[in-house]
């Protein structure tokens, strides 16, 4: 039993996830969440959805940010300085952060499927994002994305209008460690 | 003899915790899963849980220590009552159940109802949680599967692929029948509290044939007839149902047994 349980992580190839925001580092947050699914139903744009057994066995009924049916607005939204998410968790799985601290993770742009850099006319994540200087223009009017800078709210993958999407969320790795135990 | 209102009061009441966990958080008086339930303002919250993620993090879940106050003492006070009237699962598991012929007595009846075997998986759990920093039982408890498939379906329309874990527990159950009485941690910890048990079946002895109808129906293998294992009773009123001659009594108040 308990070898199998150690040899459950090794069926599914783990992959680090989009937490919602505030969470504790990924070892903790395993621990911490008690899969109650609070979250997941007080999220107002329906961004947090229960991660599946793709996701990795361990983490079946964690919740995940999936910014294809809705961004996260911790930033400059519905949620700002009033994290449902959080104030809904009952085992501060995921936990207050101020606005300046918060990393939910990191945007990648694929240059070949963006609108903008294969010459067409798109400002729209330039446009949605909350973040001033996230995302900063070419003098030819392309985005580029300051990682530094970016919170990871997924504004602007939710709203990107290239088909397939030429931006996608990744999990921060660098998870905010202040919180650890 | 059998008569069918406690069965459909037990069914209406595990099937609308269903609904409130489902149509609870559009009109915002309840949110929240059985792991951990919120209705208006009183949060619930899984024993079982709490002790997992606590040895996963090697640290107190402080948030939730306050909301397991509250099952533990139903636990104390009427013993495993979640089992028989709240538990989804066991609704399934029941229905599951009545398509096996009437069971033999078995020999693990009237043994201690602290069941050797949910004992170690409990210890199983808490142990390879410790380890491997995740709660094990959580992602097959049948109790939180089906209550992230309603809130899963009901939020964003879609079921995870642990739907499955439903179906192999149904058909495990329809087979051998084991779970509740013996296997489920959920249960095993609530026995383990269960230690007043102020709410028990008590037969009368000057109706009783002593057929053993009761002690054969009962999904928890309580020895009814011989006072025997009540705490691990689950209330679910079968034995006092299916007597023929009408002579089991709930009694409130400590057994003198």
């Amino acid at each position: 039993m308990f070898l199998l349980s150690g040899l459950l992580p090794s069926f599914v190839k783990e992959k680090g996830l989009v937490r919602p925001p505030g969470a504790v580092s990924e070892d903790y947050f395993n621990s911490f969440c008690i899969r109650c699914g609070k979250c997941v139903e007080v999220c107002p744009t329906g961004a947090i959805v229960f991660a599946d057994v793709a996701d990795g066995i361990t983490k079946v009924g964690t919740p995940k940010i999936d910014a294809l049916r809705g961004p996260c607005e911790a930033v400059n939204g519905r949620c700002e300085g009033n994290l449902r998410c959080v104030k809904e968790c009952p085992t501060s799985a995921l936990r207050y952060v101020e606005g300046r601290e918060l990393k939910i993770g990191h945007v990648s742009l694929d240059e070949p499927l963006c609108i903008a850099w294969t010459g067409g006319d798109c400002l729209v994540c330039y446009e949605v994002c909350p973040v001033l200087g996230a995302i900063v223009l070419t003098e030819d009017k392309k985005p580029i994305f300051n990682q530094e800078i970016c919170v990871g709210c997924g504004r602007c993958v939710y709203a990107c209008p290239a088909e397939p999407k030429a931006l996608m969320l990744l999990p921060e790795l660098r998870r905010l460690r202040r919180w650890q135990p | 003899m059998r008569r069918w209102r406690a069965p459909i009061a037990r069914g209406v009441l595990q099937v609308s915790i269903i609904a409130l966990i489902a149509i609870g958080p559009w009109f915002g008086f309840a949110n929240g899963s059985i792991c951990t339930l919120t209705v208006g303002g009183v949060t619930l919250s899984c024993p079982l849980g709490f002790l997992q993620g606590s040895a996963g993090a090697n640290a107190i879940l402080i948030g939730i220590v306050g909301s397991i106050a509250i099952p533990i003492l139903i636990a104390l006070l009427i013993g495993r009552v979640f089992c028989g009237w709240i538990c989804p699962a066991s609704l399934g598991f029941e229905l599951s159940r009545n398509f096996r012929a009437s069971r033999k007595i078995t020999a693990s009846n009237g043994r201690n109802p602290i069941k050797f075997l949910g004992v170690v998986l409990v210890g199983t759990f808490l142990v390879s949680s410790a380890l491997f920093h995740y709660p094990l039982f959580c992602i097959f408890c049948p109790v939180g599967v089906i209550c992230r498939n309603v809130i899963s379906y009901t939020q964003y329309g879609a079921l995870g692929m642990d739907i499955i874990f439903i179906p192999a527990f149904i058909l495990c159950e329809a087979a051998f029948a084991r779970w509740c009485p013996e296997i489920c941690p959920l249960g095993t910890i609530t026995t383990i509290f269960s230690k007043f048990n102020f709410l028990s079946p008590r037969v009368n002895e000057a109706k009783c044939v002593k057929c053993e109808i009761c002690d054969r129906v009962c999904p928890m293998e309580v020895q009814v007839l011989e006072g025997k294992g009540l705490t691990s009773c689950s209330k679910c009123l079968k034995c006092s149902e299916n007597c023929p001659t009408d002579a089991i009594d709930w009694k409130v108040g400590k057994k003198p047994l």
